[in-house]
């Protein structure tokens, strides 16, 4: 018989554990819909599988003349605060360092045309994300990246989101070493990993394997590593020189050195002991301060280095990364053909345009890295099926998606990049000035984020088409200038480290509010995003490509022997650029210029009336609230087996129920608790019921002997009636067990309040 | 087969006369006033950056509505994604009369003043759903009574279908009439 579902169609060829959590998952959306969860822990929870909200889902749009509320057919039902639930959402999905293989990108292009609108889109942190997507798909979503060795987990929520790395790492000129090896094991040690759990917010992780380059930004991210190696007893030892607090968002701070190098086998050791520091010390209750830059700040890095350290020292020992740093060393790239040489060879029209932008020599002789350029990040589910083809015959299957929102061949045998160029060509993706001012990336922004102000696609998209139809005119030396466009002040487009920086906001002017951007000027992506731009002043959205022939055009007259963008908007200083910009700020009476009053690739009459909530940060849920999820989610599933007849399975999950909801209790008074029933079960009695905290003053301990019951002497004849009993106790004992913490959580307060 | 997810695709008679810009005005438009009306119309996406792409998408939340370029031939593109009541030649009524009213409402959209006509008697039928309607000569054979009889009764003539099975691709069918009737006569059969 053929499958009904894809969870039938790929039984056994996913990860047991993916296959459980995928089956949790979905057993969450169950109970959200009978009413049965919570709608702050549902968010959060498909958060953090990557299932994120998108614009217009509170219901309202601005269609240009009012704001209409959209009826969405199972209303009032959510999926989180003010979101929901059959408002299409965005799927985010976790690329670890951008790596991808073909078999992967098969299955990204079958589901942006099943389930998306046909566009695959590649983030400016090296994931890829589908958009307008039912929430009741996802699961079957999640199965069939898993099924491929993908997974959504903590792609979105207040987790450790995407580790990024340099998409050269490996085949750099520059580098020190592959940082790829460490980048993965990063990003897998740290997936789900208890002491990941409870942080206030997100926490970002990239590998640069050169200090001087752009590579991935290190200085921009919660935790950042950049190669380094050094002579130990007359050997070569690799390892880390640490960067910890950077981050952008509406105050942007520049990562600071926390230790000029981190031998390579303490990496995940003490990428786990800040996790735990984080989730210790980071701000829970006020969003806006709780990245990890805010405790770097507030306590200085000396203080926080210490911290740390006594963490390292001190923290249960987790053997588990071992398996992770052990497997490090296996990690190989092959390529598709062996090496060679153009040597003259004949080329196309247009290959050495593209060429110069476009073609990396890699450090290995007669191999490069090409480039696809995607427009704005976009490709369809046809170009990357195409390029899977591609890869697999010329990149022996390495690809890897970059921040600038590309996706490069690496190991490309040199003397067939002209017939890769055709077909890249022939595909739309082989545009030059990858990397270029002609190469503009921007975030959603207002097409598809809930936060956006401004359309910075839309933008993006005008400007490119402008410095594109301009291209061939284009002075040498503003070709290698970046533009970076962020639809508002979160700065996901990454316009800090711009030379020419744009971040969505907007103006009341005449009584109509008109969309602007602010203007960023002179960042450093070099040095790994080394300093940040400075603000000139908000413009007009129409007046925007006026600003960058004004600044591109002064720029190219005063520019002196050695100059970059940065040093020549410095020496101007920021009075006399915001002055030189003064006029373009001005906006013309509507009745004069009605199109100031609408955005870029948007007829609509401008608005704002129809921003929601951003669900970047996640919501506030503690990780007892998660466990108490967890619990119910195996109640659930328990009920589902006994309704399938599948009672020894029923009994398996009711009584796994209740050993989650106990570790959940114990967990509050000891955060290290072993996962093993039996430690939990000790333990849940000597600090519950023995001090009689788990106690109903009607059944007393009735409740608690349902789970020493289960544990101590288990039922094996597995029967209806039996898994029955099993299955309701384990309601029971649920219950009981949220009616312990409640009450903990009265104590805590009247504690509080005490000595207030 | 149980899928919804079907779609159906009309190709513009003579797209050099238009402005991929146009597109988009239009579908806000349909959406301030509710143009269709069994539909939630949600939001407008523009891909016409991408080349061969899905153009300009009016996301609803019923399906997806495009000016798809797939293939390099422009077309409207209407793509069911929620679930249709009723069996195959039911939804299939659906997902032609939703596809059918769209098209009507492009050609007689003011502001693209009569420069859009679409060709009916060459079409592609598809199904966005590996798993229930995986691209293969079973899925076809399966499903082309119910397609036949329906593109007969619809065209009031049989219809070729032409299907080439392909495990990559999702399940598509090329529709090739003898005559091109007007949209808005197919719609009244509707």
């Amino acid at each position: 018989m053929s499958a009904k579902t894809w969870k039938e169609r790929l039984a056994g060829q996913t990860a047991p554990q993916l296959t459980e959590e995928i089956d949790a998952f979905e057993a969450q959306i169950h109970l959200r819909k009978a009413g049965k969860l919570d709608e702050k822990i549902f968010a959060e929870t498909r958060l953090r599988r990557g299932a994120y909200g998108q614009r217009y889902d509170n219901g309202h749009r601005n269609d240009g003349i009012q704001v209409q509320d959209l009826v969405y057919p199972q209303s009032p039902l959510t999926k989180g605060p003010e979101t929901f639930w059959d408002a299409p959402g965005m799927m985010r999905i976790k690329i670890p360092f951008g790596g991808l293989i073909p078999r992967q990108m098969d299955v990204l292009a079958e589901l942006a045309e099943e389930y998306s609108d046909g566009i695959c889109h590649i983030t400016t942190r090296q994931d890829i994300q589908l958009h307008f997507v039912h929430i009741e798909d996802t699961p079957a979503l999640m199965r069939r990246l898993a099924a491929v060795g993908v997974t959504t987990r903590e792609a979105c929520g207040n987790s450790v989101r995407n580790v990024t790395a340099c998409p050269l790492a490996g085949v750099c000129r520059t580098e020190t070493f592959d940082v790829t090896p460490y980048a993965k094991a990063c990003a897998y040690y740290l997936l789900g990993h208890p002491d990941t759990q409870d942080f206030g917010r997100k926490f970002k992780i990239a590998f640069s394997g050169c200090e001087h380059e752009a590579c991935a930004l290190v200085a921009m991210h919660d935790l950042g590593g950049i190669a380094a190696t050094r002579i130990v007893d007359g050997k070569l030892q690799r390892g880390f020189k640490l960067f910890v607090g950077g981050g952008l968002g509406a105050v942007p701070h520049q990562a600071k050195l926390m230790m000029e190098f981190c031998p390579e086998e303490e990496l995940l050791p003490v990428a786990r002991a800040m996790g735990r520091v984080f989730a210790r010390l980071g701000e829970k209750k006020n969003r806006n301060k709780a990245r990890l830059k805010f405790v770097v700040a507030k306590l200085g890095i000396e203080e926080f280095t210490k911290v740390v350290a006594e963490e390292r020292r001190t923290m249960p020992e987790d053997a588990s990364w071992r398996t992770y740093f052990d497997k490090m060393h296996d990690y190989r790239e092959e390529a598709a053909l062996p090496p060679t040489h153009l040597n003259g060879a004949p080329r196309p029209e247009g290959y050495d345009e593209w060429a110069k932008t476009n073609v990396y020599p890699q450090r290995q002789n007669g191999y490069a890295v090409v480039t696809a350029t995607c427009p704005l990040g976009d490709l369809t589910a046809d170009q990357m099926r195409a390029l899977a083809k591609l890869a697999d015959r010329y990149a022996g299957g390495n690809v890897r998606t970059t921040v600038e929102q590309n996706i490069v061949f690496r190991w490309v045998s040199e003397a067939d990049i002209p017939s890769l160029y055709t077909q890249l060509k022939s595909l739309g993706l082989g545009q030059p000035g990858a990397g270029s001012i002609v190469d503009v990336t921007a975030c959603p922004g207002t097409d598809t984020c809930k936060l956006g102000i401004a359309s910075s696609r839309g933008l993006a998209g005008e400007l490119r088409d402008r410095l594109i139809a301009k291209s061939m005119e284009l002075d040498e030396s503003i070709r290698g200038l970046r533009i970076k466009i962020s639809g508002c002040f979160n700065s996901c487009g990454q316009h800090h480290v711009a030379d020419l920086g744009f971040y969505g906001n907007s103006r009341n002017v005449n009584g109509f509010t008109v969309p602007h951007f602010q203007v960023i000027l002179g960042g450093k992506w070099l040095e790994n995003g080394g300093s940040y731009g400075l603000a000139i002043g908000s413009i007009p959205s129409k007046a925007i490509p006026q600003v960058v022939t004004r600044l591109t055009d002064r720029f190219i007259k005063e520019k002196q022997e050695g100059d970059t963008f940065q040093d020549w908007s410095k020496r101007v200083g920021k009075k006399e650029l915001k002055t030189m910009l003064d006029d373009l700020a001005h906006v013309p009476p509507h009745a004069q210029d009605p199109s100031f009053y609408t955005d870029w690739g948007d007829p609509r009459a401008y608005g704002i009336g129809d921003m929601a909530m951003g669900e970047c940060a996640g919501e506030m849920v503690s990780t007892a609230d998660f466990g108490f999820r967890d619990a119910e989610s195996a109640a659930f599933e328990a009920q589902l087996l006994l309704e399938a007849g599948d009672f020894q399975k029923a009994d398996h999950k009711a009584y796994e129920a209740m050993i989650t909801a106990a570790k959940t209790l114990v967990r509050i008074q000891h955060p290290d608790v072993p996962n093993d029933p039996a430690t939990i079960v000790e333990e849940f009695r000597t600090r519950f019921v023995d001090t009689k905290l788990f106690w109903h003053r009607q059944h007393h301990g009735q409740f608690a002997n349902y789970l020493f019951t289960r544990h101590e002497s288990p039922d094996t004849r597995y029967t209806q009636a039996t898994a029955h009993q099993v299955a309701e106790e384990a309601q029971l004992f649920i219950d009981a067990a949220h009616q312990c913490h409640a009450k903990l959580l009265e104590q805590t307060r009247s504690l509080v309040q005490i000595k207030l | 087969m149980d899928s919804s997810k079907l779609a159906v695709k009309f190709f513009v008679k003579d797209a050099s006369a238009l402005d991929g810009h146009a597109f988009v005005p239009v579908f806000h438009q349909w959406i301030q006033t509710h143009a269709l009306a069994d539909h939630l119309l949600i939001d407008v996406a523009d891909y016409r950056h991408v080349e061969s792409g899905p153009g300009t998408v009016l996301v609803t939340h019923e399906a997806n509505i495009s000016t798809d370029s797939g293939g390099n031939r422009l077309g409207l593109l209407y793509a069911r994604k929620q679930p249709i009541p009723g069996d195959l030649a039911a939804r299939l009524r659906v997902t032609f009369r939703s596809a059918l009213l769209a098209a009507s409402l492009l050609e007689s959209a003011p502001s693209l003043a009569g420069k859009i006509r679409f060709r009916t008697d060459d079409a592609i039928f598809r199904i966005n759903d590996r798993l229930l309607a995986p691209n293969t000569a079973e899925t076809f054979a399966a499903i082309r009574p119910v397609l036949e009889a329906f593109l007969t009764s619809l065209y009031g003539g049989p219809v070729k279908l032409s299907h080439r099975p392909d495990a990559e691709t999702v399940f598509e069918v090329r529709l090739s009439a003898s005559h091109s009737p007007a949209v808005s006569d197919l719609l009244k059969r509707l």
